[in-house]
Order: structure tokens, then sequence, then C-alpha cells
């Protein structure tokens, strides 16, 4: 399994990166923006993406909607400090299939990355 | 358990069809066995008519020869038929008795005499047929195969003379069996027609009744239906009128079903909810991003790939607060709205939506972070009162207390145009500002923010394209709260000052209070280049109920506020009009009989009634060019009219005036205003002394 971490903060990136072992995860790849994302994500063909909604160049929302039209079956976590209801049900009705809000803690991210795993497994 | 109860409900039904459909085969067979039957009687019909005819001709034929002979013409041709002839009704006769096809004279094959039935039927009358025909042959046989025999004339009429003769023996009996045969065949036709009447007869008979049965049946099983219905139907109206909670059902279009429960109306008052979308009822009130945002959150309810936990913890309209207006009276609501997905044959086919009333719970936890912010907030006081002057802090709290209540009669006033609102908005967005800096400055945190609060609503408001009156709705209420913010705090400063002065004097609060009010009133007033002394005989006040005290002592700051703001002149101002430099006021307390009276006299220069005149004319009032200088002070009293050409934190908006009139009226007190022969300006109020006031003071005197 694949997963794609897209955050502009390196703190975020390299704590999300750390659940690997925990999850089996086969390799974590990371970038930055929206548009970087979409790049890697042609090319490594992703099963799970944590997307963050605020970033440079290309925000979440706008990066959601292409990651899905690439693979339908992408399982996305968005991790935000965006907290509003109204923010969490667009990036669902986008595509995203789960939502965390910054600050997390370890329970809260190993619990979102196990629900979207046990779905990328079925 | 479902499956079965439908199978035997539908029992009786499935019998009636399968009789109906049974008894409809068995009569159609019927039929076509006897059909078939009746088909080979007629045949045989046929036939035996035919063998009579060949009888004849055979006959015929004889007599035809026998004659021809004698004339010595030629015979040859009868020869040729009576040999077909009697050929043919051999071969026949033959069939008929042992079961063999024939061909008729037509060249069709008799399948008839295949049939044995025919032949097991009528054995004895073939046989009797049979011995005949054995006889009548043999005598026959020689004539009919002359033509092989190679006859001459006289053989030919010889044979011809001997088969006349046996047909005249055999002719007869022959003839009467084939009749007798051709009888009976025709007499069994005639009854098996009655018997096919008598089937069809029955089977129509049978069929009428069964289909009866099936129609009977089902209207009664239509009927048990209805009722199950009718029941069912009303056992949900009866949970849906008792169910406290307001449920409805909506499909992907978000359209109302028809069943409701009773407290929806409760609830979410509506003309009308069946047929209609969630959104319809619910854009009388939330905002329109919530309802696009709950839009959006329908459209992922009814998404099947969507997890149920994810679902429910996006919901938009938990403890969502609704204003609902009965009676015209608008009162808040939190309501719960919840939304159960129903799932039919893996697809979400409904959402129940569940709406309950949770604002005593929601309030109660208001009131508890209230009461806790409100213990924050008194160490915020007793920490800014251990750091600032508790005068200084009372003052501020005073004025505050005045400027917001002037902002809140603003507001509640009558409709107003667009363009004025604005203004209005404008002008409470700078007064909520000073006095949020006022607070700031002495930390009263809770109290600043609040102002915060305030000052963006009204920003907002100004802003705003198409303002109108109900705009500040919100805005009031938050100002109402500020208000009793602001009440307890003054409240609470009080109690401080009471708990602090013992130790410093043993009048409690008296002098203090005195000397704080001096010391701001002389920083006011230096502040305006000008110098001050005032001179306190007040000492009744403090035997008075807190309440009275401190309206009175409002009222006091209120006075000297704008005595030393209007009144007194700068101190190069009196020195041209020779008076001292220092303008003097003097305060003094009165008990009277049954009233108190509170005189306020300054050496000022008194009141510019011209200018109140022209104030009050440029603010509408043309009857002002008449008023007498007592009306025109009056005037004063009201709300927004300030002679002040500059509008300073102290003074200057005329609502100070307008404040203690206020606070008069809540003690039915009065006031005069007048120049005495000194020239010296006379603020007189009097405040009649009410029985449980009295008591008051009698017991206060009596600790004394």
């Amino acid at each position: 399994m694949k997963l794609l971490i897209v955050d502009d903060s390196q703190l975020i990136r390299n704590r999300i990166s750390r659940e690997q072992t925990q999850h089996k995860i086969g390799s974590v790849y990371t970038a930055e923006d929206g548009e970087a994302a979409l790049r890697l994500a042609k090319r490594i063909k992703p099963e799970l993406i944590t997307i963050d909604l605020t970033m440079p160049n290309m925000d979440g929302i706008a990066c959601i909607p292409q990651l899905v039209a690439d693979n339908p079956k992408v399982q996305i976590l968005v991790i935000s400090a965006l907290a509003d209801k109204a923010t969490a049900i667009q990036a669902v009705r986008l595509g995203a299939r789960g939502f965390l809000c910054k600050p997390f803690n370890a329970d809260d991210l190993n619990g979102a990355l196990t629900q979207l795993i046990n779905k990328v497994q079925l | 358990m479902k499956t079965q109860s439908i199978t035997r409900r539908y029992l009786g039904i499935a019998l009636c069809i399968t009789v109906f459909i049974s008894s409809i085969g068995v009569i159609l067979l019927l039929n076509i066995n006897l059909a078939k039957s009746l088909q080979q009687d007629t045949q045989a019909l046929v036939i035996i008519s035919r063998q009579q005819a060949q009888l004849e001709s055979l006959i015929k034929y004889s007599y035809n020869i026998n004659r021809l002979a004698h004339l010595e013409q030629d015979y040859a041709i009868d020869v040729d038929l009576l040999h077909s002839a009697f050929r043919q009704f051999d071969e026949t006769l033959e069939s008929m008795i042992y079961g063999a096809a024939s061909t008729g004279a037509d060249q069709r094959v008799n399948e008839l005499l295949t049939d044995t039935d025919f032949l097991r039927a009528h054995q004895g009358a073939l046989t009797t047929i049979n011995e005949s025909w054995q006889q009548y042959r043999s005598k026959l046989s020689p004539l009919a195969n002359a033509y092989f025999s190679g006859y001459d004339r006289e053989q030919m009429i010889e044979k011809s003379a001997h088969a006349i003769a046996a047909s005249d023996s055999f002719h007869l009996a022959l003839e009467s069996s084939l009749l007798s045969l051709s009888a009976i065949t025709d007499q069994q036709t005639a009854s098996k027609l009655q018997k096919i009447r008598r089937i069809q007869f029955a089977g129509i008979v049978i069929s009428l009744l069964s289909l009866t049965a099936i129609i009977g049946l089902f209207f009664s099983q239509v009927r048990r239906t209805d009722q199950q219905l009718a029941r069912k139907q009303a056992e949900n109206r009866e949970i849906l009128s008792a169910v406290s909670d307001g449920l409805l059902l909506i499909d992907k279009q978000l359209i109302i079903g028809e069943q409701i429960s009773s407290s929806l109306e409760k609830l979410l008052p509506a003309e009308q909810y069946s047929g209609k979308t969630l959104t319809d009822i619910l854009k009388r009130y939330v905002s329109p991003e919530t309802l696009k945002t709950t839009e959006d959150y329908i459209e992922i309810l009814f998404s099947e790939h969507v997890e149920e936990s994810l679902v429910q913890s996006l919901n938009p309209l938990q403890e969502t607060l609704f204003i609902i207006e009965r009676n015209g009276e608008r009162v808040e609501h939190y309501i719960d709205i919840t939304f159960v997905r129903t799932w039919e044959n893996e697809r979400i086919s409904h959402v129940l939506v569940s709406l309950r009333d949770i604002s005593a719970s929601v309030k109660l936890k208001q009131q508890l972070q209230q009461s806790n912010q409100q213990t924050h907030s008194q160490q915020t006081v007793l920490m800014a009162l251990l750091r600032q002057d508790p005068q200084e802090i009372l003052d501020c709290l005073n004025r505050a207390e005045l400027s917001l209540h002037q902002i809140n009669q603003t507001l509640q006033q009558a409709s107003q145009t667009p363009v004025q609102l604005k203004e209005l908005a404008n002008r409470c967005m700078q007064n909520t500002h000073s006095i949020k800096g006022e607070f700031a400055i002495l930390q009263l945190n809770e109290l600043s923010e609040q102002c915060q609060q305030l000052e963006e609503y009204f920003s907002n408001a100004g802003k705003q394209g198409n303002i109108n009156g109900e705009d500040f709705i919100t805005a009031v209420m938050q100002l109402e709260q500020l208000l009793s913010a602001i009440q307890e705090h003054i409240e609470l400063v009080n109690a401080l000052l009471h708990y602090r002065q013992p130790a410093v004097s043993s009048s409690p609060s008296a002098p203090n209070w005195e000397a704080n009010t001096s010391v701001y009133l002389e920083k006011m007033a230096s502040s305006q280049q000008k110098q001050l002394s005032l001179s306190w005989h007040i000492e009744p006040l403090y035997k008075l109920s807190n309440e009275l005290a401190r309206d009175i002592k409002n009222i006091i700051t209120q006075t000297l506020r704008n005595a030393v703001h209007h009144g007194i002149e700068a101190s190069h101002e009196r020195k041209t009009l020779q008076k001292p430099n220092q303008g003097h006021i003097a305060v003094q307390l009165e008990q009277q009989k049954n009233s108190l009276l509170l005189t306020i006299t300054d050496d000022g220069r008194g009141f510019d009634l011209a200018a109140v005149k022209h104030k009050l004319i440029t603010l509408g009032e043309r009857d002002a060019q008449q008023y007498t200088d007592q009306q025109l002070l009056a005037a004063l009293f009201r709300n927004t009219v300030s002679t002040a050409q500059t509008v300073s934190q102290d003074a200057g908006q005329g609502a100070g005036l307008a404040l203690v009139a206020s606070l008069l009226a809540k003690h039915q007190g009065r006031v005069s205003v007048r120049r005495n022969h000194q020239g010296l300006t006379v603020f007189q109020y009097q405040f009649p002394v009410l029985p449980n006031r009295a008591i008051n003071l009698a017991t206060q005197e009596a600790v004394a």
C-alpha cells in the first residue's frame, strides 16, 4: 500500500509518516501543496492520501476532486485546522472519506487511518 | 415467518385458482375426446351410406349386364363398373370388420376403420352383414370377375341371372343390416352430443363457482389487508402524536413524507410539511449559509459509500439556535436535529429526521459557563482593584453604563431610514470602541471582550448594503448582556470598596466616595484648564438603602460632571469675569420630614438657554422658539440634547441628564433648576421617602 501525505507543514508530514510501521504501509510519499500532490499521485497511484485544506498554490478543496477523478477508489483523509462543519461537508461531498481536525492526538490519527486502510483492503 | 404467513393468507386463492384451471383442463380433454369420437361416428355414417350406395350399384349393374347381353349389345363398361363396385364394397366391409384403412370413391383414406373401438361396438351387426355378404358374394363373384374369365354372351346371361337371383334373396337382408348399423351409430352420436352439452354445462358451472370463490377470497383478502393497514396507520399516528421528538421522513429530493409527529408543529411551526422540502421549512429559521451546508450534508447522507460514523460526525444541525415566533413573541430554542439513514436493498431510500428541543440543557450549560465566567470576571476585577484606583474603575463603569444606556435607547427607537441606521451603527461602533479602550486600560478584560464583540457587530452592520431596524435585535440583546455585566461589576466594586473602608475610616464608605469623586472631577476639570473646589454635606446618603444610595450617587456624579463640563468656566475666562480662579460646587443632601432633598449649587456660567433653543430647533422641535425658560430647562432632561460644542469621554453627548431623568422617574423624584439671586445655578432634586425606605432610615438611625 502507498500513502501520500499532502501538507505544507514539515512537522505534520513527519508526524503522519511515523504511522508507516504501525499500519504496515509499504511506502510513504509527501507533497507540500496541491499541485505537487496531483503530479505525484498521477505517477505513484497511492491508495491512501492524507491532505491539508489550506496550502499554497492549490488548496485541498480544489485538489480533492482531481485526485478522485484520477483514481475513484482512492481513500482521502482530510487533516485540517479548518474545523467548521461546512468545510468538512464540502470536502466529503467532493470525495474525501474521512476528516480529522488539527490539532489531533495519536489515537485520533490512528483511528482515522485504520478506518481508511480497512477500506483499501476490502 | 413472514413468508409463511403470506403463503397461508393466499392459500385459499391459490386452491381456487388450481380448481379453476384443472376443471377447465378436464373439460377441455373430455370435449376433445368426445369430439374425436363424434368425428369417427360421422365418418362411420358416411361409410355406411356409401356401402348402401355400392349395394344399389351392384344390383343395377347386374341388371344392366343381363339386359345388354340379351339385346346383344356391348356390356363391357357395366362389367367394369360392377367389378369396381364389387371390389370396393368387399374391401370396405373387410376393413370395417378387420380394421384397416380403406380408400373411398373420393380417394380419401377412412381413418375410422383403423379404430378398433368401432369394430368392438358393432361386432354383432358387422358379423351379420358379413355372413349375408359372403353368400351374396359367392353368387356375384363370377359375374364381377367375368372380365378375367372370358365368358361368352350366353354365359354372361346365365351368370348375371344368378347374380340377380341372389340379390333378390340377400339384398334386403344386407340393406336392413346396414340401415340398422346406421341407426345405431346415429343414436350413439346423439347421445355423445348430449354428453358434450352436459360436460360443457358442468364445466361452466364449476368455472363460475371457482371464479366467484376467487373474487370473494380476493376481496376479503384486500379488506383484511386494508384493515391491517388502517390499524398500523392508527398505531403510527398514536406513536407520532405521543412522541416528544419532532419526526419526519425525507426522500432524496428532500421532500417530506406524509407521516410526521405532532411535536414537529410545536418545534418548527409551518403551515404545511407533507410534500414540501426540508429546506422550505428550515429557511425561515436558519441562515442561508447553514441552509446551503444542510443541503450539502443531506446529499452526503444519501451517498451510500460515506461511512455512518463520518456522516454522524458532520451533522451541521446539532444544538442549533432557532428563533421561533409564537403569538408575535420571539423565543430562542436550541434544537438538536439528527438524521438516520434507512436502507432498502443496500440503497438509502429515506432519511429519518428527528428534532429534539434541548433548550433546557443548553441553557443550563450556558448558565454554568456564565457562572464560571462570572467568577473569573470577579477575579479580574479584584486584580484590577489591587492595581488601580477603585474610584476610577467605578467611574469608568458608571460612564460606560451611561453611554451604553444611551445607545440602547437609540437602538430601540422607531424605524429609521437606512442612511440614518448606517450613521447610527457607526456612532454606536465609535462609542463602544471608546468604552472598550477604557476597560482595556483598567484590565477589565471580560467587559473589554464583550465590547469588542459588540463593536464588531456594529462595524459589520454599518458596512451592510441594505440595513434595516431588525438588524439591531442581536445588538440590543448583546448590549443588555453587557449592561448587566457592568452592573454586576459596579456592585462588586462597591462591595469591595465597602470592605476596604472600615480600616481607613469609621464612617463607612462616606468620605472615601466623596474624596474619590472630588479627585476624579478635579482631574476632569484640570484637563479642561479649569480649577475646582467641592464641598460635601451628604451624610444622610450613607444611611439609605443600597439601591437608592447608588442611584443618588449616580445622579450626583452626572450632575457634577455636567456642571464641570458646561457650567464652570476655564480659569482665564473666570479671571476676565472677575470671578475667583477656582470654581466652586456645593453638594448637600438633607433629610426632610417626608422627603430627601438634594441640592447642587455651582458658580459657573449657568445654562446657555439660547443655545438650548437653537439645538432643539435643529433637532426638529419648531415650537422651541416659543418655549419659556422652564420648558427649555426641562428639555435638557430629554435624551440627546447637548449644548456642548465638543464631545469628550466625560460629557457632551447629552445623555447624562437623560439618565438622571430616568433615575428620577424610577424613584418618583422631582427636579427643579434655577438661577438664584446670587447668580448661582441650583439643581434641586426631591425624593419622597416611601414607607419601606422610612423603616430602613429609622433602623439605620436607631443603630447610629
